[in-house]
């Protein structure tokens, strides 16, 4: 990121071969289009490359900072399309965005992507429903209780309860600094 | 109000799923400065952020990772590039001091024109050279325009073939770096050709690696096409490809929609802008290891 704080292109084209496709699986995941997804995956380096400097090295690992504006980005997207309802995720994404630090950071590097989907595939079909819910599609917990016909506080268990064992997932492998 | 600490609370808070009451709750610890807050919040945050690592990397089209280099390197060159114009300063002051030499030629003074003839013989016969020396200079300049147009359309070509293959290359070494590393074989359907295939899979990664031997180069109009076979038979476009003078490539498959799991791998023949379903010939496929 320094690299590309620089004006350094081989140092955009580094972080886009490393990370583009995580970023579009999540485009794509979000927003349900291919064009779309070319499209936030293009804005999005685009602003790296413009706005590197709003990213700040002692609060998140890039990866970090590239997930949450990839979602940030989607639900803007989302909203404007008309397909999202505005929920208080949005201004939390946007904080998300400069705030986001990164205790987890070990967790967060590619080798361990593996791992995130093991644990996330161990997870309870309606615990992983709800977070997926709750990340890609930016509902709220009273939305994804209409959506999953649960009430209200199974939902909200559903998601504590799947972050709850994915944190435990991760920390087994010694991936999470405690 | 306490402010001890609630990592439940915060893991409900960034995952948008507490109540105005758990919010404001939340936010109050937040604001109270308590280190252990801080860090559980810190926490929650990186652990709702670790969802999407679980998704399965899907590379876009090569074709938005040029457009977007094409815009950067643009940019960095504008950035670059020095304020000063090329050549037209020049060529425009020799135009203009070649003006205010005819204009004086021109307007000889009745007297000494009757007289002294050689000096207009000499300013005419200059400025005929000027005239010369810049109609030269001016073709010189456009061929030198034409040559630099060319060179830099080549260029350009290389520089896209230097990122398609450095593109490659990265995905080669996130593949040959996996400690987990799997390999498999393609072959030719019926046994009669000597082309075969590898696949290299990282299982973190979800990346492939497919590297062609002895594949005939194709008829201009037409690509190799890689494909990614799912257990239940979908056939997934993988990406296009050449061979060189050996019959030999390396590529990275870039699925052109998610695959969870691949089964077997196989290259056919394709129209070069490549097909959605397979239509030309088998060349080669190979079972890939259980995932």
């Amino acid at each position: 990121m320094q690299r590309i704080a620089e004006r350094d292109p081989a140092a955009l084209r580094e972080l886009y071969d490393r990370h583009a496709g995580l970023i579009y699986a999540i485009a794509l995941k979000m927003l349900k289009s291919r064009d779309e997804a070319d499209d936030l995956v293009t804005d999005l380096f685009w602003e790296l490359w413009n706005k590197s400097a709003r990213y700040d090295v002692t609060r998140a690992a890039p990866v970090t900072y590239m997930v949450t504006l990839a979602r940030s980005r989607c639900i803007d997207r989302l909203r404007r399309s008309n397909r999202h309802k505005a929920s208080s995720l949005d201004s939390q994404a946007e904080r998300q965005e400069t705030d986001a630090p990164s205790p987890l950071e070990g967790a967060l590097l590619d080798e361990n992507r593996g791992l995130v989907r093991q644990a996330m595939s161990r997870l309870d079909a309606n615990q992983r429903q709800a977070l997926e819910s709750a990340y890609f599609e930016g509902l709220t917990h009273s939305e994804i209780a209409e959506k999953l016909g649960k009430p209200l506080g199974t939902v909200k268990t559903y998601i504590r309860q799947g972050l709850i064992r994915l944190r435990e997932a991760l920390r087994k492998t010694d991936r999470v600094p405690t | 109000m306490t402010t001890e600490p609630d990592p439940d609370l915060m893991l409900l808070y960034v995952a948008g799923a507490a109540d105005p009451e758990e919010s404001v709750r939340a936010e109050q610890l937040l604001s109270s400065a308590s280190p252990d807050a801080q860090a559980a919040y810190a926490e929650a945050l990186s652990l709702f952020h670790a969802v999407p690592l679980g998704l399965t990397a899907v590379l876009p089209p090569a074709a938005v990772g040029d457009a977007l280099m094409k815009r950067v390197m643009a940019d960095a060159s504008a950035a670059a590039a020095p304020t000063m114009s090329f050549g037209s300063t020049s060529v425009a002051a020799g135009v203009a001091n070649d003006g205010r030499g005819a204009t004086h030629a021109s307007t000889p003074s009745t007297d000494y024109a009757s007289r002294f003839r050689w000096p207009v013989y000499v300013t005419s016969g200059l400025a005929a050279c000027l005239a010369v020396a810049l109609t030269l200079s001016v073709w010189n300049n456009s061929k030198l325009s034409d040559q630099n147009a060319r060179m830099s359309t080549t260029l350009a070509g290389l520089s896209a073939q230097n990122e398609r293959m450095s593109t490659t290359l990265v995905g080669s070494q996130n593949v040959l770096r996996s400690p987990h590393l799997t390999l498999a074989s393609m072959q030719t359907g019926d046994g009669t050709s000597k082309s075969f295939g590898r696949v290299l899979f990282c299982p973190v990664t979800r990346q492939y690696q497919v590297t062609v031997f002895n594949l005939k180069p194709l008829p201009p109009g037409k690509a190799y096409e890689l494909w990614l076979i799912t257990p239940d038979q979908r056939k997934v476009p993988a990406g296009l490809f050449t061979v060189d003078g050996q019959g030999t490539a390396t590529i990275i498959a870039h699925p052109r929609q998610p695959v969870d799991v691949a089964a077997n791998a196989a290259v056919t023949d394709e129209p070069a802008a490549g097909s959605d379903s397979p239509t030309g010939s088998i060349h080669l496929v190979g079972a890939l290891p259980a995932q």
